[in-house]
């Protein structure tokens, strides 16, 4: 899963890094306000045991390959979402500079798949489902299983997208390549939901009060959570799923071709036309995967813009302790 | 990740060859200009970063990088980069093609060869000093630093579980027993790491830590 140096294009490489920084300096400021000093502590030895995690490797039935901890979502239960996607960074970092696993120059792009993505995603898709199984040990695998497996598919997703940006004019194939990623990552997915799953278990049967302190809750108010999660899969959705929709035309326009209508109407497209954002090469299925993630978060900023504009904000009741 | 390079080896090795005593901030700082000026080569120019390639092999020479360990590193390397090297081959209609996947290889072969140098020069302590230097969060810096100060302590205690459990098992054991067990020892681990930071947590306040962060060489 760590993406080497060479792999992606410097400018993709500095994007990424600014994203991957800003995500960070968010989580520790969360992390900064929101806990108190044995947070630092807690998470520097979680990435170490995630680090010495990830040395562990599994064998997988019925393959020639091994698999071994990725720790998003395990850190996200531990840890809460904030100081989740720091573990996973330090050890991101540690195994970039004294390990070469992983690159230099792609440090962020790793941040943002495997931390951010792991850390924020999965902890608010495990959150979520937690919220809505009950707070037992069955619940709380099946979210972790879930989550786990949703937070491989997304960094493969996003692996894609970061890769149809690096590689420019060059004859790529992407629509296979994606393919290939997301084929390989469903089994990887596989392993990864069951080796936190299996943790997770481990943990809540010999130490359940460690998973029902409800980090995640304490750190991710209830609305933002069920927010982050549906934004999270609507935006899966529209990256992996809308490139393969169906090519036939929908109710109106096959009437319109029946009656022979259609031509009367002329679009005006302002931005995006055809669901495609404009990539060299012709990368048809990247091409709709931004597009129905850039519509989608378009939706989302409206929608917000909209709640903010007309919902009346809630004010604290006050005691009158400070009238006068 | 493999279990075959213990964190021994990076974090407490004290490095003793000739590119070892420069500053780390020139080592870093070396290995990221390179890093980026092999990223901003084109295809077409695919010499030109063989040459930066050169000039890493003789960097790795000054380092003392044992040969074998090179070549192991590479080869665990080749399978990923020969995947989405073939991608553009996989087309067959660009006639760029083929020169474009030799230079995609080349580059992530010097890539790659350029942060191996790294963790040949730049030790554990180096690394937190720098970002110390560099002004990084001191939040993130104190996290890497309990990081790499309780990694060796996990890893030995991860290498004390499977050792006991290799014992009390007596004989080969089926794919899935050796599963279970994996995910047994993950689980203690996990338990003991927490029970740790606790302890730890207590004997910091013990001592009249204030909630600042401080070297820990």
């Amino acid at each position: 899963m760590h993406i080497r140096d060479g792999i992606l294009s410097p400018e993709v490489c500095l994007a990424t890094g600014a994203l991957a920084a800003a995500a960070v300096g968010f989580s520790l400021r969360r992390l900064r306000t929101r806990l108190d000093d044995r947070a630092i502590p807690l998470t520097g030895m979680i990435s170490a045991l995630i680090f010495a995690g990830q040395m562990v490797n599994f064998p997988l039935f019925g393959l020639p390959v091994s698999g071994h901890l990725l720790g998003g979502v395990l850190a996200a239960a531990l840890l809460g979402p904030w100081a989740g996607c720091i573990a996973l960074t330090v050890v991101l970092i540690v195994q970039a500079v004294l390990f070469a696993d992983g690159g230099l120059m792609s440090l962020g792009a790793n941040i943002l798949n495997m931390a951010v993505v792991g850390g924020w995603g999965g902890g608010a898709v495990y959150g979520t489902l937690r919220h809505w199984c009950g707070d037992h040990r069955s619940g709380s695998v099946f979210a972790a299983v879930v989550a786990s497996y949703v937070s491989v598919l997304a960094a493969a997703a996003l692996f894609c997208g970061e890769f149809a940006c690096s590689v420019g004019q060059a004859p790529f194939d992407l629509q296979r390549l994606t393919w290939m990623m997301v084929l390989y990552h469903a089994l990887i997915g596989i392993g990864e939901a069951a080796i936190t799953g299996a943790v997770l278990a481990f943990v809540w049967s010999r130490r359940p009060e460690l998973l029902q302190r409800e980090a995640v809750e304490d750190a991710v108010p209830a609305w933002r959570r069920f927010a982050m999660a549906g934004v999270a899969v609507a935006c899966a959705i529209a990256a992996i799923l809308s490139p393969w929709a169906s090519e036939f035309p929908d109710g109106l326009e096959a009437v319109g071709e029946a009656l022979a209508f259609n031509e009367l109407g002329r679009d005006s497209v302002l931005l995006l036309s055809d669901y495609a954002v404009p990539l060299p090469m012709g990368w048809e299925a990247a091409s709709v995967s931004m597009a129905g993630v850039l519509g989608t978060l378009v939706v989302l900023g409206i929608g917000w813009l909209i709640a903010g504009r007309w919902s009346s904000p809630v004010r604290p009741a006050s005691d009158g302790s400070h009238a006068g | 990740m493999r279990a075959d390079c213990g964190p021994e080896s990076a974090v407490n090795s004290a490095s003793s060859n000739l590119c070892a005593g420069w500053p780390a901030g020139v080592k870093l700082g070396l290995a990221l200009c390179l890093a980026i000026v092999v990223g901003l080569i084109p295809p077409e120019y695919w010499p030109a970063t063989g040459v930066v390639g050169v000039l890493t092999l003789t960097a790795h020479a000054l380092a003392d990088t044992p040969t074998n360990l090179l070549w192991r590193r590479l080869g665990q390397i080749t399978p990923f980069i020969v995947l989405f090297a073939s991608a553009a081959l996989w087309n067959g209609t660009h006639s760029g093609a083929g020169v474009w996947t030799a230079a995609f290889t080349l580059r992530c072969y010097v890539a790659f060869l350029i942060g191996l140098w790294l963790t040949r020069v730049l030790t554990a302590s180096q690394l937190l000093r720098e970002l110390r230097r560099w002004h990084c969060p001191p939040a993130l810096v104190a996290v890497l630093g309990f990081q790499l100060r309780y990694l060796v302590v996990l890893w030995d205690e991860h290498e004390r579980l499977q050792r006991a459990q290799l014992a009390r098992a007596g004989g080969p054991q089926s794919r899935w027993a050796r599963w279970v067990l994996a995910i047994e020892r993950l689980g203690l681990l996990l338990l003991r790491a927490i029970d740790r930071s606790e302890r730890v947590h207590r004997a910091m306040l013990a001592r009249g830590w204030d909630g600042g962060t401080r070297s820990w060489e």
